[in-house]
């Protein structure tokens, strides 16, 4: 049994008298320590995938396993627990709190984890070291996305999970965002997950799943996934 | 606008209908509020407008201290701008019930000004009727067709003397009517009774018996059009006053002159009459005098006279006395004499008549012879004379013989006539003095038998006579000397009379004299008043002089004043909140407002549609807020004066003005500040609008520059801080919001405690006493001293206590505050009945000296008055004296002046004359109040007697009033704070959406996202609160000064209750949107929020 699984995973939306079917029974696994690319276009249903896995959305049929974990069946606050607990999320636009600096933003996830990671050891590790006290209007674009990095790590969650994480970033600060999550994978031994919509950083990966209309309609596997430095875009 | 841009409108509406709600809403308060609390003011005076108008209120009266008469009123009338004038007559009267006195400003029925409005019963038409104010049958337990006996002071008639002012006294009640002149509860100040007018009365105007009017009351032409609040009715009014004022100048003189010839005639006559009675007093008493002294004199004569006709009566007495003697004596002797003679010539008499008899015999003889003799020579003649004639011889022979025999016969008797001649010769005697001899014989004896006789008999006669004469004499003695008795008493009884009629005329003079002293120093005092009449002065007065008018005007000032404030502070919010609500929808908006310009649509267009969104809420919001608050709170407050105020139902109408208004400021809060968000939004580029808005940048705050107390606070209490500070608009708003809601529940309490809390005060805690009884007017010292005692002995009364009220006035400025004088007679006594003391410093008591008068506390701000000044006191008599403020009382309700009575001796000449009775009695059921109420009021001398639980009953009213208010203000404040406060939450969660799917997806629990804005809003809250109970202190102290009556002081301590209450009960509405905030909160879709932005 995979790490991760999505058993035809069905989600539909409501809208009045139509209803969309954002996933339409998808099936996908993903490995412990893999670093997973979900690729498709736009509408493909890749950011459902992702927000039913990380327990901010609500799959209306099928099941998702995460480490044993029914997550699909989970009430309410257990998806808070599970967000909590085994999920970092990093998103295109980052997300950061405005109100706070890099370490705080960072701190704030922190504080509220059993065995959350050091913030400022986690920011030496983003290369934030001397930022650490910046305010998100003060860093750069990557740099803000290192912290949301870092603020997704420091949890020391199961899964990292990063919606489109260059997507606002120029190509050098992406590879460079890219090169984090690669090590992180590697030298952390988390699972990641990077959704993008970009098949170019595809050999990143150990695990490439392909989506469009709904569905992963295609799953590969990298056996040497190629590093960072190494793709071009 | 296009159709698409229309439908869009719609949509927002109702897709964004809680913020179209919040929006409405803090509209319809504002405005609501705006304009119910605008209009109550006007809506009040509309109020009286109309009744002065209805009942054709006077818009000026004269009055003139010498009273009006028939000229005056046709002067007047000829005043232009006079549209009408009506004569009246007013004077204060006791009437006098089976126990109770009360006193009454009695006034002629009005006919066309001042129109009564009949309550019940009818008007007066005869002079046996009349009518009173409701509470007269209230206040004394009369009924309609009960007869009452009014008691009224003599007026001077033309001649000066006294007389009876009504025609009829004896009245019967017919009807109840309210007076447009008295629609406050003052009813005026008195000489008579207690020195307060209890009530009016109404009589026709025909029963006063006088030709003289004390008013002139005056209708202004053109004057009911305007609004008597206003200031051109004012001016219009002013006017004819100045008019009046022209000519009253000489009609003052004229009844001056009118009055001072009168009464200067009066005078004049009365001293040619006193001057000709004193003349005539005089002259009689002269007279009298005079008599006397002629009475005096003629004694003093007839004494002289008595002791002269004494002495010659006397004198003549002892002569006639003396003659009397010696007749007698001589008398005597003669008789002696006259016996011996007596002895002789009988002697004689008898030889006498011896010789006589001899001689007779021979005068016999010889008569005899000589008649023989003559007969015959007759006879011889006769022969002779025969023989010559005889021619017969015979015959002369025979003749002739006869001659010769008698011839004879003649020889012969002549010779016995020889012899008797002879013989007679030898005795001496001639025959022919014999007759003689014997008659002188006869003659002798007789006259010696007739001198013996005689002289016997005058003997005799003149013993009678000297008998007579003595017993004359003695008779003359004794009639004499009762004569002399009789004129000596009647001298004395004379000189005694007259001793009397001198001292009787003595008195008489005196009395005279006192009585012309009189009458001349009454005509002095006449003359000296004559001098002292003054020029009448004419007062000239408009409505502005009717204390319940002003007082009402006042009020409606009062509550203008607190309209002034109140509207703005929701005004702000709604601002406030229009503003942040706005600004978020827009900002919100920004993609698709982008779009449309990117499309091409105008400015204009694009930001109609927020216009128009922000224009509907406010048009629906207004509008229910108006038809609410023009309707509901004009009644509600004037309701709570209705208390106070004797008036028609308030006029409640939309008033457009506000309306308007009210509907501008609002719109101009909400459309403004659309429009103000929307150009600056549409400022920008389609570029930049359709890219999210770069989030408001993070900033250290100055507590970071304090490590000490930043190191100390944990991770979300920094976040929170840093929060805090970050959202400035959203702090301000959040704090004026709270702070609006704190303050208006802190000054409702604050309000309701500052009313509450006056009467147990006044009525427990200063004023101890139960009953004040009233003594009736002018009491001799012994009557009082025998009420006194008796209502000592009553078995409920404890303690008691003597004092003097009496109304008076302090004179400073244009203050007419009524105040209560209070002499108590025992000083020492007084803090068992009344308590001087410090508001503040409820220990500190004072107690009277002759230093100064104690006063109560809000006569003395009205009157700027602190300890130390000196004031000058006008009683009722107008007499002024002055003393300092020696301290000033706590005191709530009505003004009170404190005086010893050493002090009141040394102002006014004169001890203290106790009118009232204080008494403590035990504690007592409603009905034994009643009964002993009864028994006391049994004494004739007590006037009137008042439970001092009654008075405090009186304000329980008032009391629910003031909660009304309260809940008022609590609502009010509950809905300002929950608008605020949903909105600025809900602004707060839009705002920040992001950042809180944000820490959701971190996997904040519901409660930690919660605490994340929470524990903003609950410090927000706190120092609004905070700031609110402040505010909350001046908004109380505000509205007291503004909404407090001057004879009122609300207790302006707040107590900590207030505070608590203004804490708690915000707090409740905080925690209300709290908990919406929590739902709100756990609904976010974190999927949706975090879209990116497409």
């Amino acid at each position: 049994m995979s790490y991760i699984e999505f058993k035809d995973v069905v989600k539909e939306y409501k809208m009045g008298e139509v209803s969309i079917k954002a996933l339409n029974k998808t099936n996908f696994e993903i490995e412990k320590g893999e670093l997973a690319v979900v690729v498709g276009p736009s509408g493909a249903g890749k950011t459902t995938a992702l927000n039913i896995l990380g327990g901010m959305d609500i799959a209306t049929k099928g099941k998702v396993i995460v480490d044993n974990k029914e997550i699909s069946s989970l009430k309410e606050k257990q998806l808070i627990q599970y967000r909590r607990e085994d999920i970092g999320f990093v998103f295109q636009f980052y997300n950061l709190v405005q109100n706070l600096t890099a370490l705080e933003n960072v701190e704030l996830a922190t504080q509220i984890c059993k065995k959350p990671l050091d913030p400022k050891t986690i920011l030496k590790k983003v290369g934030l070291e001397d930022r650490m006290k910046n305010f998100p209007s003060q860093l750069s674009g990557g740099e803000q996305q290192r912290v949301a990095i870092a603020r997704a790590i420091a949890k020391n969650p199961k899964l990292l999970l990063c919606d489109e994480p260059t997507g606002a970033l120029d190509y050098k600060t992406g590879k460079q965002i890219l090169q984090l999550l690669q090590d992180t994978c590697r030298k952390e031994k988390m699972t990641v997950v990077i959704i993008t919509h970009n098949q170019a950083l595809t050999p990143m990966a150990d695990r490439v799943i392909h989506f469009k209309n709904g569905t992963a309609y295609d799953i590969k596997i990298n056996e040497n996934p190629t590093p960072i430095e190494y793709i071009e875009w | 606008m296009k159709k698409a841009l229309m439908k869009d409108t719609i949509k927002e509406i109702t897709q964004n209908f809680k913020r179209f709600i919040s929006i409405l809403l803090i509209v319809l308060l504002g405005v609501g509020f705006f304009a119910g609390i605008k209009a109550t003011s006007p809506d009040m005076r509309k109020t009286i407008d109309k009744y002065f108008d209805d009942e054709n209120v006077m818009d000026i009266q004269v009055l003139s201290t010498l009273g009006l008469v028939e000229d005056d009123f046709e002067a007047l009338e000829n005043v232009e701008g006079v549209e009408n004038i009506e004569a009246s007559y007013s004077t204060d009267a006791i009437v006098n019930g089976d126990d109770k006195e009360v006193v009454v400003k009695l006034m002629s029925a009005p006919k066309d000004i001042n129109k009564l409005t009949l309550v019940e019963g009818k008007l007066p038409e005869s002079n046996n009727e009349c009518v009173v104010e409701p509470n007269f049958l209230l206040g004394t337990e009369y009924k309609i067709g009960d007869k009452i006996t009014i008691d009224v002071e003599d007026i001077q008639n033309e001649d000066g003397e006294d007389q009876a002012l009504l025609k009829e006294t004896e009245v019967t009640i017919v009807g109840t009517v309210r007076s447009p002149l008295y629609i406050s509860s003052d009813r005026g100040s008195t000489k008579l009774g207690s020195g307060k007018i209890n009530y009016y009365m109404y009589i026709p105007l025909e029963n006063f018996d006088t030709d003289i009017r004390t008013e002139a009351y005056i209708t202004v032409a053109g004057a009911k059009d305007l609004k008597t609040y206003n200031k051109n009715y004012e001016d219009t009014v002013q006017d004819v006053q100045d008019r009046i004022e022209e000519i009253s100048e000489e009609r003052r003189q004229e009844r001056y002159q009118e009055i001072y010839d009168e009464a200067n005639k009066k005078i004049e006559d009365g001293q040619k009459e006193l001057d000709e009675q004193k003349e005539k007093a005089y002259k009689e008493i002269s007279n009298a005098e005079k008599q006397i002294e002629d009475a005096k004199k003629e004694v003093e004569n007839g004494w002289v006279e008595l002791q002269n006709q004494k002495a010659s009566t006397q004198s003549q007495l002892a002569q006639a006395k003396k003659q009397l003697d010696e007749a007698d004596e001589e008398l005597t002797s003669q008789e002696k004499l006259f016996e011996e003679e007596k002895r002789v010539a009988e002697t004689e008499i008898s030889q006498a008549k011896t010789q006589l008899e001899t001689l007779e015999n021979v005068q016999k003889q010889y008569n005899t012879l000589n008649a023989t003799l003559t007969t015959l020579n007759n006879s011889l003649k006769a022969l002779n004379s025969q023989l010559e004639v005889e021619t017969d011889a015979e015959k002369i022979e025979e003749i002739k013989i006869q001659i010769t025999k008698l011839q004879a016969q003649i020889t012969q008797i002549n010779t016995g006539i020889e012899t008797i001649k002879a013989e007679l010769e030898k005795q001496g005697i001639n025959l022919e003095s014999l007759d003689k001899t014997i008659n002188s014989i006869k003659e002798q004896i007789s006259s010696g038998e007739e001198e013996l006789e005689s002289a016997e008999q005058e003997l005799k006669k003149a013993r009678t006579t000297l008998n007579t004469q003595i017993k004359n004499y003695e008779a003359n003695k004794k009639s004499a000397d009762s004569g002399f008795a009789s004129a000596e008493a009647e001298l004395s009884n004379a000189e005694k009379e007259i001793k009397e009629n001198e001292e009787k005329l003595e008195d008489e003079k005196k009395k005279a004299e006192e009585e012309i002293k009189k009458a001349q120093e009454e005509l002095d005092d006449a003359k000296v008043e004559l001098e002292q009449i003054e020029k009448p002065d004419w007062y000239i007065l408009d409505r502005d002089t009717n204390v319940g008018y002003v007082s009402y005007l006042q009020e409606t000032d009062r509550i203008e004043n607190i309209a002034a404030v109140f509207p703005i502070v929701f005004f702000i919010v709604a601002a406030l909140i229009s503003l942040t609500s706005m600004t978020r929808m827009i900002e919100e908006q920004r993609g698709q407002i982008g779009t449309l310009k990117a499309l091409g649509y105008r400015k204009r267009q694009i930001a109609s549609k927020y216009i128009i969104y922000a224009t509907v809420s406010t048009i629906v919001g207004g509008l229910i807020g108006m038809s609410i608050g023009f309707y509901l709170i004009p009644k509600v407050i004037s309701d709570m004066y209705g208390m106070m105020y004797i008036l028609p139902p308030t006029i409640l109408e939309f008033n457009i003005e506000y309306a308007i208004f009210g509907m501008v400021a609002a719109g101009l809060c909400t459309i403004g500040s659309t429009i103000y968000s929307s150009v600056r939004t549409l400022r920008n580029t389609p570029a930049s609008l359709m890219r999210p808005k770069a989030p408001k940048p993070g900033k250290r705050v100055f507590l970071e520059k304090i490590p000490f107390i930043w190191k100390h606070l944990n991770f979300t209490q920094k976040v929170t801080a840093r929060n805090v500070f970050r959202y400035k608009k959203r702090f301000l708003m959040t704090i004026i919001g709270v702070t609006g809601c704190t303050s208006l529940i802190v000054a409702g309490f604050g309000l309701r405690n500052a009313v509450d809390s006056m009467i147990p005060a006044q009525y427990g805690e200063i004023f101890k006493y139960d009953i004040q009884m009233t003594l009736k007017d002018g009491l001799k010292q012994k009557e009082i001293q025998k009420a006194y005692d008796k209502i000592v002995n009553t078995a409920e009364i404890k303690n008691t206590l003597k004092a003097e009220m009496q109304s008076v006035e302090i004179v400073k400025n244009d203050n007419n505050q009524d105040i209560q004088l209070i002499v108590p007679e025992d000083i020492s006594n007084l803090s068992n009945f009344i308590v001087l003391r410090d508001r503040k410093d409820k220990e500190k008591t004072y107690t009277l000296d002759e230093q100064g008068i104690i006063i109560t506390e809000k006569l003395a701000t009205l009157l700027d008055l602190k300890v130390g000044d000196t004031v000058t006191i006008k009683d009722a008599d107008d007499e002024e004296v002055n003393a300092r403020v020696s301290a000033i009382t706590e005191n709530y309700l009505y003004h009170y002046m404190y005086m010893s009575p050493e002090l009141y001796k040394n102002l006014y000449n004169e001890d203290m004359r106790p009118n009232t009775i204080l008494a403590l009695t035990d504690d007592l059921s409603e009905e034994q109040e009643d009964a002993l109420g009864k028994q006391i009021l049994q004494d004739d001398n007590i006037a009137s007697i008042v439970f001092t639980s009654v008075s405090e009953g009186i304000f329980e009213d008032v009391m629910n009033n003031m909660t009304l208010v309260v809940w008022i203000l609590i609502i009010a404040a509950g809905l300002l704070v929950l608008v605020v406060l949903y909105n600025l939450s809900n602004t707060n969660i839009s705002e920040r959406i992001r950042e809180l799917a944000t820490i959701k997806v971190l996997g904040f629990y519901d409660k930690e996202v919660y605490d994340y804005v929470g524990h903003e809003t609950i410090i927000l809250t706190a120092i609004g609160i905070l700031v609110g109970l402040i505010g909350g202190n001046f908004l109380t102290t505000f509205i007291i000064k503004t909404c407090e009556l001057d004879i009122l002081m609300f207790n302006p301590y707040i107590p900590a209750s207030c505070y608590i209450y203004g804490i708690l009960i915000t707090a409740v509405f905080a925690l209300i949107v709290n908990i919406t905030t929590y739902f709100t909160l756990k609904k976010i879709n974190m999927i949706e929020s975090l879209k990116s932005v497409e």
